[in-house]
């Protein structure tokens, strides 16, 4: 039970809006608009990296979210993007007649799996990843305060038979 | 008989008596707890997400110029020929890719399985807005690594869905369109995501959203798939 609610947990964390980033190309220019939840994210750091991998350029969006640089030649290149201390994962930016495709894109962080996957006599069994199952509770609720009364019973009689066999001796 | 056992054995009769009983309630308890009804669970889910399925006419979502669809992730597979596959559905049939592409555009969805509430909640979403889908000539399948026989019995319990449901044994399938994550260690198993893939008519991987969670806005994929069927104005 507590593994689903950290599952839903988790799932709803994950539906909190990642920013959106715009690419259009204008005079051989790349610019860049990077928003989330509307608004402009600021002081983002851009690194730029031609389609062999090295390192073309770096940046920071303004106020306005923006951020412009020349558009690499060749058949792609990659764009990452760091807002606070998250790095988003590498958008790879195709070189097409229009300017770059995709020219809209949501980021991403990670992309980390929610689960392991189990199969278990033919049944499948999603096992949720460590870091999501919350610590078992011991305080007690509605379900183990029964088991608690009997634990308290058990524990009386046996601490009444103890000082019974104390006195006898 | 020594005196100290005339006080320890009662004491130890009370005891087991008490645990024996202990363990009868709790095996009991946990017997006559009713299964969960994931059909259920699964709308519950939707409506935690926002999710409402969508009442005006295609044409009118198509033509809402202030509308601003979700941008496709990053993904490795983007512009290219979405990788061929033939797995089996619900009732045991060969379904291809390839072959049905040569009818139109397909959505592609990933879902866990019917196994929990997120997992499986947005098949019950595209159920839901599936006519427009097909007023737009979309295919929508959905795959997991669910056994046929599993998705059979699901469908006997809550009803079946109006799209194909396929079987992914060994998430194969999946691994080839990045939604499951072999683990590094042979043997250990692998992690997995939701994936939700639009696929065009000539088999290309236009636009993609991978995550934790399942993604439920049927409006951005219908706004896709009419862009690349030049049915946007």
């Amino acid at each position: 039970m507590s593994a689903v609610a950290g599952l839903i947990l988790l799932c709803h964390l994950s539906t909190a809006a990642e920013p959106r980033v715009a690419f259009s190309v204008k005079d051989g220019w790349v610019e860049l608009v990077m928003k989330q939840d509307g608004k402009p994210v600021a002081d983002a750091v851009v690194l730029i990296h031609d389609d062999r991998g090295q390192s073309f350029g770096e940046g920071q969006t303004d106020e306005n979210g923006e951020a412009t640089f020349p558009q690499p030649r060749g058949e792609s290149f990659v764009v990452e993007i760091k807002s606070g201390s998250e790095m988003a994962d590498p958008v790879r930016l195709l070189n097409v007649e229009s300017g770059v495709e995709p020219s809209r894109v949501l980021l991403s962080y990670g992309l980390r799996a929610c689960c392991r996957f189990k199969d278990e006599g033919g049944e499948a069994v999603l096992v949720p990843l460590t870091r999501w199952t919350p610590a078992p509770t011991l305080v007690p609720g509605e379900s183990n305060r029964w088991m608690w009364l009997v634990g308290g019973v058990v524990v009386f009689i046996a601490v009444g038979g103890l000082a019974a066999c104390a006195r006898r001796r | 008989m020594d005196d100290r056992w005339r006080i320890w054995a009662p004491m130890l009769v009370i005891a087991a008596v008490v645990a024996g009983s202990t363990a009868l309630y709790v095996s009991r308890k946990s017997a006559s707890h009713p299964k969960p009804n994931l059909a259920q669970e699964a709308r519950l889910d939707l409506t935690s997400r926002n999710f409402r399925p969508l009442s005006t006419s295609l044409e009118a979502l198509l033509a809402d110029k202030g509308y601003e669809p979700v941008p496709t992730q990053t993904f490795s597979l983007f512009r290219q020929q979405a990788p061929d596959f033939t797995l089996k559905d619900s009732s045991g049939k060969p379904w291809s890719l390839h072959e049905h592409l040569k009818a139109g555009p397909v959505l592609l969805v990933f879902y866990y399985g019917y196994h929990c509430n997120h997992c499986v909640s947005q098949l019950f979403a595209l159920n839901d807005d599936l006519a427009k889908f097909s007023e737009l000539g979309v295919e929508v399948v959905a795959v997991s690594a669910d056994p046929v026989e599993t998705t059979r019995e699901r469908f006997r319990q809550y009803g079946p869905f109006k799209f194909p449901v396929l079987s992914d044994p060994g998430n194969e399938v999946a691994k080839k369109y990045e939604t499951y994550l072999p683990h590094p260690t042979p043997g250990k198993e692998g992690d997995l995501l939701h994936g939700t893939f639009v696929i065009t008519r000539q088999g290309k991987l236009m636009w993609a959203n991978r995550g934790d969670g399942p993604f439920t806005e049927n409006r951005t994929l219908l706004h896709e798939f009419a862009k690349y069927e030049g049915r946007l104005r």
